[in-house]
């Protein structure tokens, strides 16, 4: 690889051949302010803050789109940077609406990270217009606190939606939706926004009015391997132990690992496999957890619709079952609530569906967000929440899935097992060429080559998803997570850095009682039919 | 053959006529340089609507035009040329065009409705690939890296019946000027190009016998007292005359700016937002100077494309010279 040499700020520094200044310099710790610059797609380099100046050349270059050239030398402070990018500053507050106590990126707000690092004074300023729109019961945005960076179109292609487009009216650019199109509800226009103009659909008012009756029975879930970047959010006492007893103290009845409901749907999932194999069906099956991924393919490709897998999600089957189970033990369905917490916002579209129903009863009441859930935990006092006691607490001491390829693997493992009466060696996964952050790996059961893949993000599913157009058969299964950084990427993620996020979750200190959990999750047949199969119900 | 008419737009002295005053030879040459498949774009979507001195060349000379677009793709070799013209010249000339063009070869392309901005050339480029109508950074130049990724030799319609000229022999230095405005004998002359701007008022009868000022280069153009006019053209060949005594200055600056702000392309935030706080303070009548300056400087330093740049230098010249006390 081609080395280049450079200096930032008098300081020598090596980067590679088509890298950018900005990268550079991030990964030397050299603070560039940018607004609308987000690690993961393409600079759109509309702001205009991440200023510098390069030796030899005229005027002002941003760093976010700047290709490092071999002796380049760059200075990030200047007066003549510092003049400019005050300006543009100025100019893009001038547009955005300031309503910092509802906002959810209050917490990570570039705008005013800015303000504070440029010594601004933020005069709030109340915008002109404003068209507010809700995309179905999930997301929403508010124009009058939208910059116009231009990122929400730029991942809405990304994803092969193209939902989200910039039109001009008059001279002015407005964010509208494309007639046509769908909203897939996966959320990545909120995780790139830089000025909070897209939120998730709130249900905390109603998720606090339902914990606040007496009579409710309040079941909370959520898989464990999610919810540490929430717990590093809410501060370094907070891990899954406190994360569980703080559901508690908010007056939660029981807690539930959604991975229990994961564990059902593999082993369903397997079966389901098997009776496809044995009748030689040369046909993909879709997996169904992700439900943009489901409302993408019945959106845009009705044609696939037979792919999809008839097992609900995770969390719908995990609701399902602890409702059934209630219901068993004489409860009023009326009074059992089943909350699940997610980085998600798709759910949200998700649990209203005909097909999350469980008889007449919504399987998951209400889907909240990591980002709402902090705002419900943040004032808690942390003492308090470490007064709670585990009973009614049914989290896994171990999270068995730290990754989408972890469900995977041990589906096939169990196929495998259940097919061949033999364990499965190490199921390794290779990377499937020109698709980034695409798996697949292949096994022989039977004498039969099965293909299975991996793909994270819609836009590079699609290219699958055409191949698959072509030849049903060039893959047996198909594991999609609509979001690029798969789940723990979601839409409804917290703000912080999504480079440190990762599933690894620790250890749930608390007790482990498997035999309620058993009697909730061991379902006959019959009842899963009932619980976790979508037949009939589209 | 090759050397030959590179060799006679060289001798010619000919710089393109849309604007930028890139020597024309040199273009044809580095394109002629490259390897792969080649395109040619005739840019005819002349921005400026009042004067539409492209229009006035495809009125009397349209067979000039084509020749000299045809010239360039059998020079180059290319694969096709595109005639990228704005909407009411694709309407009115496509019909004539369709009768002497051959279709392989030339394609009329119908500049959609995007403003200004649709007539700079990544932004042509990016058109007719069929995406929207947004810059892109220079370099890499399109005469290595144009349309569709491959060497594009883009020249102004004008720019093109000069080639015609000169490869028929016929070329005599001369260029169109546009006088628009306040004007007695309003029209587009084709004078020779050494002419200074007081000539050019005077031969067409246009020396204005009251106080007045022009700007040269059409909208992005610089504005002049009469006492600097003995200078030569350079750039878009576009005079406008203005009565010193009738002109509202703020007005003026109102319809600069608000021209500025529907036709550029909203991607960068020194275009996006500044022109329309220079057009609320003009409609106000309340010029914050230092406000002004301020955007005017990041335009200048900070615009993507040459749009916020020139729309800068344009503002800044009427502000500190015509408009100097306010």
């Amino acid at each position: 690889m081609d080395k280049l040499t450079i200096k930032i700020n008098g300081h020598v520094l090596q980067g590679e051949k088509n890298e950018s200044i900005m990268n550079v310099a991030n990964r030397n710790r050299i603070d560039i302010i940018g607004l609308c610059y987000c690690k993961d797609i393409k600079p759109e380099s509309s702001c205009r803050l991440c200023l510098v100046s390069i030796k030899g050349r005229k005027g002002l270059h941003t760093a976010c789109n700047t290709k490092i050239e071999e002796g380049m030398e760059i200075e990030t402070e200047n007066e003549e940077i510092k003049k400019t990018r005050n300006t543009n500053f100025e100019l893009i507050f001038s547009k955005h609406c300031q309503n910092c106590i509802s906002c959810r990126r209050k917490n990570h707000c570039k705008i005013l990270d800015i303000a504070k690092k440029c010594d601004f004074d933020l005069k709030k300023k109340k915008s002109t217009f404003s068209t507010k729109m809700q995309f179905g019961p999930a997301i929403s945005f508010d124009s009058s606190k939208c910059i116009n960076c231009n990122n929400c179109v730029q991942v809405c292609n990304n994803q092969g939606v193209g939902f989200l487009q910039k039109e001009r009216i008059d001279g002015f650019s407005k964010i509208t939706t494309c007639k046509g199109k769908e909203c897939v509800f996966c959320g990545q226009c909120l995780s790139h926004c830089p000025s909070g103009a897209f939120e998730e659909v709130s249900s905390i008012a109603e998720v606090k009015n339902i914990l606040g009756k007496k009579n409710n029975h309040v079941v909370f879930q959520f898989s464990s391997g999610m919810i540490m970047s929430l717990c590093k959010e809410l501060g370094d006492r907070w891990d899954i132990s406190s994360f569980s007893r703080a559901l508690k103290l908010l007056g939660a009845d029981m807690v539930f690992d959604t991975s229990y409901a994961v564990d059902v749907i593999v082993e369903k999932e397997s079966s389901a496999f098997i009776s496809r194999a044995a009748n030689n069906e040369k046909k993909c099956l879709f997996t169904s957890h992700c439900p943009a991924w489901v409302r993408y393919i019945k959106t845009y490709h009705p044609e696939l619709n037979d792919c999809l897998s008839k097992n609900k999600s995770p969390h719908i089957i995990c609701g399902a079952s602890i409702k059934n189970y209630l219901l068993k033990k004489g409860m009023k369905g009326e009074n059992i609530y089943v909350i699940s917490i997610a980085p998600c916002t798709s759910k949200k579209f998700e649990i209203l569906g005909k097909s999350s129903f469980w008889g007449k009863y919504k399987s998951v009441d209400f889907s909240l967000t990591l980002s709402e859930m902090y705002t419900l935990l943040k004032d808690l006092d942390i003492e308090k929440v470490n007064e709670q006691d585990f009973k009614n607490v049914f989290i896994k001491s171990i999270n068995p899935y730290n990754s989408n390829e972890d469900i995977v693997r041990m589906g096939i493992k169990l196929f495998y097992e259940k097919t061949m009466g033999s364990e499965a060696g190490g199921i390794e996964f290779k990377k499937i060429s020109g698709i980034e952050n695409g798996l697949e790996t292949e096994i022989i059961s039977n004498g039969r080559k099965i293909r299975v893949g991996i793909v994270y993000g819609l836009g590079r599913a699609k290219k699958i998803v055409n191949d698959l157009k072509k030849d049903i058969g060039a893959y047996d299964y198909l594991e999609v997570m609509a979001c690029p950084k798969g789940c723990l990427g979601g839409g409804g993620q917290t703000l912080g850095d999504l480079e440190e996020i990762s599933y690894s979750c620790g250890y749930f200190v608390g007790p482990q009682d498997n035999s309620l959990v058993k009697e909730i999750f061991t379902l006959t047949d019959e009842e899963f039919k009932k619980i976790g199969n979508t037949d009939g119900l589209d | 053959m090759e050397k030959d008419i590179i060799e006679k737009i060289r001798e010619s002295g000919l710089r393109g006529r849309g604007g930028g005053n890139f020597e024309a030879w040199l273009k044809w040459d580095i394109a002629s340089k490259q390897n792969g498949r080649k395109y040619v774009i005739c840019n005819g979507a002349d921005g400026e609507i009042e004067s539409s001195k492209d229009g006035y060349i495809m009125d009397n000379y349209l067979d000039d035009v084509v020749f000299g677009i045809k010239s360039a793709v059998d020079f180059l070799n290319a694969e096709k040329a595109y005639f990228y013209l704005r909407s009411d010249y694709f309407e009115k000339y496509k019909e004539r065009l369709s009768k002497i063009i051959d279709k392989d070869k030339i394609e009329i392309f119908k500049k959609p409705d995007v403003g200004y901005i649709g007539g700079e050339e990544t932004v042509i480029c990016e058109v007719i690939e069929g995406g929207g109508a947004f810059p892109r950074s220079k370099p890499p130049f399109l005469t290595k890296d144009g349309l569709y990724g491959m060497p594009t030799l883009i020249n102004n319609v004008e720019t093109f019946y000069c080639i015609s000229k000169i490869l028929k022999g016929e070329y005599k230095n001369k260029r169109f000027f546009s006088v628009i405005g306040n004007a007695t004998k309003k029209g587009v002359y084709e004078l020779p190009c050494d002419l200074t701007i007081e000539d050019v008022l005077r031969k067409t009868g246009n020396y204005p016998d009251f106080k007045f000022f022009v700007r040269i280069g059409g909208k992005f153009g610089s504005f002049y007292f009469p006492k600097e006019l003995s200078i030569n053209f350079s750039g878009l060949g576009v005079i406008e005359i203005f009565d010193q005594e009738r002109v509202d200055n703020f007005e003026l600056v109102q319809e600069m700016a608000e021209f500025f702000h529907k036709g550029n392309c909203d991607k960068c935030t020194p275009c996006r937002e500044g022109f329309f706080e220079i057009y609320e303070m003009a409609r106000k009548k309340e010029f914050d100077r230092e406000k002004i300056n301020g955007i005017l400087f990041s335009l200048e330093n900070s615009s993507f494309c040459y749009f916020g740049k020139g729309a800068a230098n344009s503002l800044n010249s009427f502000l500190k010279k015509i408009m100097k006390n306010g």
